[in-house]
Order: C-alpha cells, then sequence, then structure tokens
C-alpha cells in the first residue's frame, strides 16, 4: 500500500508509540503550530493529526493558507469522532485508517461540489460508480489471464478517479496494483485484486449516501 | 475567450478539468491520440493539455506526431500525468512538453498558473 504522509503535532509518548507500531504512514512530528505549519507547506501531508489542547492555533494557521487548507486535521482524544489517544494499536491503526478514509471522501465530495455544484458532484460521483466496476473486471480478467499490461491500464484509469473522488484506499491499492504491473512482478497483484474489490464496494456505499444526501 | 484542447481518456477527469477551466477557456475534449491529432488542426487550440497515460498511442507519442505537424509544432502542451516520480518534470521537457501537471489535480492553482504562464508568453 502506498505510504501516505502523516504529521503528528503536539503529541504524546502514548500517541508516539500507537503511531510507531502503524506502519503505513510516513510520519513528521512538530511541537509548535509554527513549526507544524512549516512543515505542511514544505511535505504536504495527507492529514494532520493534534491533540485536543493545542488544535484552534494550527487549524487556524492552515486555513489562513492556500496551499494547506485543505489538509485534513484529525483530532486525538475520548469524545465522539475522535481518534483514542492510545490503546490497543491495531485498533489505533485500523481506526486511524477510516477516520482518514471518511475525512477524505467528505473534502473531495465538499471540494467538487464548491468546483462546480451539485449537479457536477452527482456525475463525477456516478461516472466513478458505473466505470468502476468495468475497470476492477478488467483487472481481474487481466489478472487472471496474466495480461499485466491490462491490469496495468485498468488500476491507473481507476486509481485517477478514485483519487477525484477521496476515495484513498481504492486509489492506494490501485498504485500497488500499477506499480508492481508495470515493474514486471504482476503475480504480484493477485492477492491485493480481492482488497480492491472490498475496497471499491466500500467507496461506493460511501459516495452513494453522499449522492443521496445531495440537495 | 482563448481555447483549450483536453486529451484525456478518463471521462471523469475530462469534466474534472472542464468544470475547473470553461469559466475562463472555451473547451474541446478528445478521448484519443488518434482523434485528437484528427481533429487538433481544424479545432485551431491556443494550448493543449495532453494525459501521458492513454490507451493505444501514448501522450509522448502524440506529442511527436503534434511537433512534426507544421499546422501544430508551435503549440504549447501541457504533460498531465499520474506517474509523479522525481526527475519526470526534466523528462517530460526534454522530451518537449511545455510543462507538466501531475494528477491528481488536487490544487488547480498549479494547473491554471501553468496555463495563463504559457498563454501569455505567447
Amino acid at each position: 500500500m502506498a505510504i501516505r504522509k502523516l504529521l503528528l503535532a503536539d503529541a504524546d509518548d502514548a500517541v508516539r508509540a500507537a503511531l510507531e507500531s502503524v506502519d503505513s504512514w510516513h510520519t513528521f512530528q512538530a511541537v509548535e503550530p509554527a513549526e507544524a505549519l512549516a512543515i505542511c507547506e514544505a511535505e504536504r501531508p495527507d492529514v494532520v493529526l493534534v491533540c485536543a489542547n493545542h488544535d484552534g492555533a494550527l487549524c487556524q494557521l492552515l486555513q489562513g493558507k492556500r496551499a494547506t487548507a485543505r489538509i485534513p486535521v484529525l483530532l486525538l482524544g475520548t469524545g465522539a469522532g475522535q481518534l483514542p489517544r492510545a490503546g490497543d494499536p491495531d485498533s489505533f491503526g485500523l481506526r486511524l485508517r477510516s477516520l482518514f478514509e471518511a475525512v477524505k471522501l467528505d473534502g473531495a465530495v465538499a471540494r467538487l461540489h464548491e468546483l462546480g455544484g451539485v449537479t457536477f458532484v452527482r456525475e463525477m460521483i456516478d461516472l466513478f460508480l458505473s466505470h468502476g466496476p468495468t475497470r476492477l473486471e478488467a483487472a481481474r480478467r487481466g489478472e487472471q489471464a496474466g495480461d499485466w499490461p491490462a491490469v496495468e491500464q485498468a488500476a491507473h484509469s481507476l486509481k485517477s478517479s478514485a483519487a477525484n473522488l477521496g476515495a484513498v484506499s481504492v486509489q492506494d491499492l490501485c498504485d500497488r496494483i500499477e506499480s508492481l504491473a508495470m515493474s514486471g512482478r504482476g503475480p504480484e497483484t493477485s492477492p491485493l485484486i480481492a482488497p480492491l474489490e472490498e475496497a471499491f464496494a466500500a467507496a461506493k456505499d460511501g459516495l452513494q449516501a453522499k449522492r443521496d444526501a445531495l440537495p | 475567450m482563448k481555447k483549450i484542447a483536453v486529451v484525456e481518456d478518463n471521462p471523469d477527469n475530462r469534466l474534472l478539468v472542464r468544470a475547473l477551466l470553461e469559466d475562463e477557456y472555451e473547451i474541446t475534449e478528445y478521448e484519443a491520440g488518434a482523434s485528437a491529432l484528427a481533429g487538433l488542426p481544424e479545432d485551431k487550440p491556443d494550448l493543449v493539455l495532453l494525459d501521458i497515460s492513454l490507451p493505444g498511442m501514448d501522450g509522448t507519442e502524440v506529442l511527436r506526431h503534434i511537433r512534426a505537424d507544421a499546422r501544430l509544432s508551435a503549440l504549447p502542451v501541457i504533460a498531465l500525468t499520474a506517474h509523479a516520480m522525481s526527475g519526470d518534470r526534466d523528462k517530460y521537457l526534454a522530451a518537449g512538453f511545455n510543462d507538466y501537471v501531475t494528477k491528481p489535480i488536487v490544487d488547480e492553482d498549479l494547473l491554471l498558473t501553468a496555463i495563463e504562464r504559457l498563454l501569455s508568453s505567447e
């Protein structure tokens, strides 16, 4: 899976330890909000994790710059919708990933809405939902036939569509499959096809719900 | 209104690019390299956004045809690609593209700036 970048702002040791055991993130760390902003501008992390006592100042700084305004910020805490500060590393990792996915889907749909209005969002979602299954099937057929260029092409197209809609798991799996297929490691894509189908089904549910909620 | 041709096989990417640009530019769309090469001389756009990973004839090959055609050779062409690797920019500029923008287009300002820069330097 593609490594995504995460900035840990003002975290305590328990959070740091929990995150160290989750290997799917490239992690940056900052203590002061200004330092966190500088890292966000230079590295453009996919997500910022921030402790509850420090969120206001940093959010304001990020919102103030166009380049960083769209970086999602997740709050560490004990409330509903927040990420638990520590605990079982596996559940921490899964919870982080699922919050990240939800927040990316929200952000992408909100951005498309802002860019082109309701009809445009609906069209973008519909294109993804109608073309996705065709590409999944092409990837599956290519994988069964050992036709790696076909797998690469299907994964490439689906990756691009998924990225536009914030379907990060579909995007990351496609990225991995495409890289393997194009570098002579086609057979290694086989165990990734079923997870891709599952990730697409989850993204489909999420996007369908967003579509139904549109005015 | 200046005219931009978009050559991109993914319909959702074409739709996104259209939404980003159509307030300021007239947009024409092509799904493949061959249809673009056939239509561009008549279409006469001011700039081309060219996807690299097109099925069949890829973007780099389409560009070679554009540069070899006297009617099209001076067209500014921006490569659109999802294969972002370090050194890619130099590679595409060396291949004859005027600029390079990565997909997904998460920061539309980068695309708009690249387009404005090329159109103002004409």
